[in-house]
């Protein structure tokens, strides 16, 4: 199937938005710190919407000063989050508390700058750790629930490719972003789910 | 765009209808500047954060030891002296804290459930060399500390404020103190007495 090479305005101000409304979730969801991330996670497959390629204002050098620059693989968490968000696939994880065990310690919001950005390795203080019994039992569950997210991303990827215009292609890449092969590290998982042939 | 109005967003400081608008201008925005202009942001509200709780527990410690001070010029009158001193102070209700010693024991009750108290040992120099314990003394709550013979610490005892949480807050009594008479007024407690 022959690709329109641009987004028209129409489908450009659309996805804008649905990843505007899902970046504001997110960021409500965890904490403030996870929208700057996304933004450097994102900003290759964000081109294909931008209309703006340089900051309109010299950014002032003391907060560029103050990024730490030790942060990539959070963006990869980021960029997870959000997809997770905006693709709507937690009501795909089928267990319950898979689920609800994943929706505490991953979106739940905590405080920005807090270390490691995610509950994963302080799952004692993770909301709702309670009604998990003990924090491994939290982990264990979330880890399986984000396994499923992931898996229902890389489908969704998939399905979004096939369609075959450009503009599913391009929701297909920003998608692809938050199932990265490097999630398996953040989010403590022995593996990712596999692709599956497209 | 400004610098500050994307400031304002990333600390979710917009109204929704600002904060929508803005969100759209993020996402189409690719300079790569963006992102560590938003987290460095970020992090200096965390610093001013942080920067105001040291400064409101600074506040908290100074007035700690104002009222120490007050309570010192009292302090014939507020310990009764001896090896079972009763700490009294004019806005705390009395008795409050009762400092029981026995050899090298410390005992501290609190009897005002509604108060916390925190004990410090000081050293014979009047340098407080030791935190016992590293934090407060919960109100009804006694609390026993053993000191080495030979010693000649003296118990301060605060009351009735919002006592410092802070890990080691030892620096800046014994600035204080070097700083003060009230180290020459304070109740010592002498186990070779004992």
């Amino acid at each position: 199937m022959e690709m329109s090479l641009e987004l028209t305005e129409q489908e450009r101000d659309h996805l804008t938005e649905e990843i505007a409304s899902a970046l504001e979730q997110m960021m409500d969801l965890t904490c403030a710190e996870m929208g700057p991330l996304w933004l450097e996670a994102t900003r290759q497959q964000r081109v294909h919407l931008g209309t703006v390629n340089e900051l309109p204002f010299r950014p002032s050098p003391k907060y560029l000063a103050l990024n730490k620059s030790s942060r990539s693989k959070y963006r990869g968490l980021a960029a997870w989050r959000h997809a997770v968000m905006w693709q709507d696939v937690l009501v795909e994880v089928a267990d319950g508390d898979y689920r609800a065990a994943t929706e505490a310690m991953y979106f739940t919001p905590y405080p920005a700058n807090e270390p490691p950005y995610a509950w994963s390795r302080s799952g004692e203080r993770a909301p709702g750790v309670a009604s998990f019994g003990t924090a491994t039992t939290l982990k264990d569950y979330a880890k399986e629930g984000a396994w499923h997210t992931v898996a229902a991303l890389r489908r969704r990827a998939r399905e979004l490719e096939a369609n075959g215009s450009w503009h599913f292609e391009v929701r297909a890449g920003l998608v692809r972003v938050g199932c990265r092969d490097s999630l398996v590290d953040v989010l403590k998982l022995e593996a990712l789910p596999p692709w599956e042939d497209g | 765009m400004t610098e500050d109005r994307l400031r304002r967003w990333v600390l979710g400081q917009l109204p929704p209808d600002e904060r929508r608008e803005v969100s759209r201008w993020v996402v189409r925005c690719t300079d790569p500047d963006l992102g560590p202009l938003l987290a460095g942001m970020l992090h200096e509200e965390a610093e001013n954060r942080a920067d105001e709780a040291l400064g409101a527990l600074g506040r908290a410690w100074r007035s700690l030891v104002e009222q120490w001070r007050a309570l010192l010029d009292a302090g014939e009158a507020g310990w009764s002296g001896g090896l079972s001193p009763t700490l009294a102070t004019s806005g705390v209700p009395t008795p409050v804290v009762q400092v029981t010693t026995v050899g090298t024991r410390v005992t501290v009750e609190v009897s005002d459930t509604h108060l916390e108290v925190a004990v410090y040992l000081t050293d014979d120099a009047g340098r407080c060399d030791r935190l016992i314990p590293p934090g407060p003394v919960h109100a009804a709550e006694a609390s026993e500390f053993v000191v080495s013979v030979g010693a000649r610490p003296t118990v301060w005892a605060f009351t009735g404020l919002a006592l410092p949480r802070a890990s080691d807050p030892v620096d800046e009594l014994n600035e204080v103190l070097r700083a003060s008479d009230a180290t020459r007024s304070a109740v010592r407690w002498d186990p070779a007495q004992g």
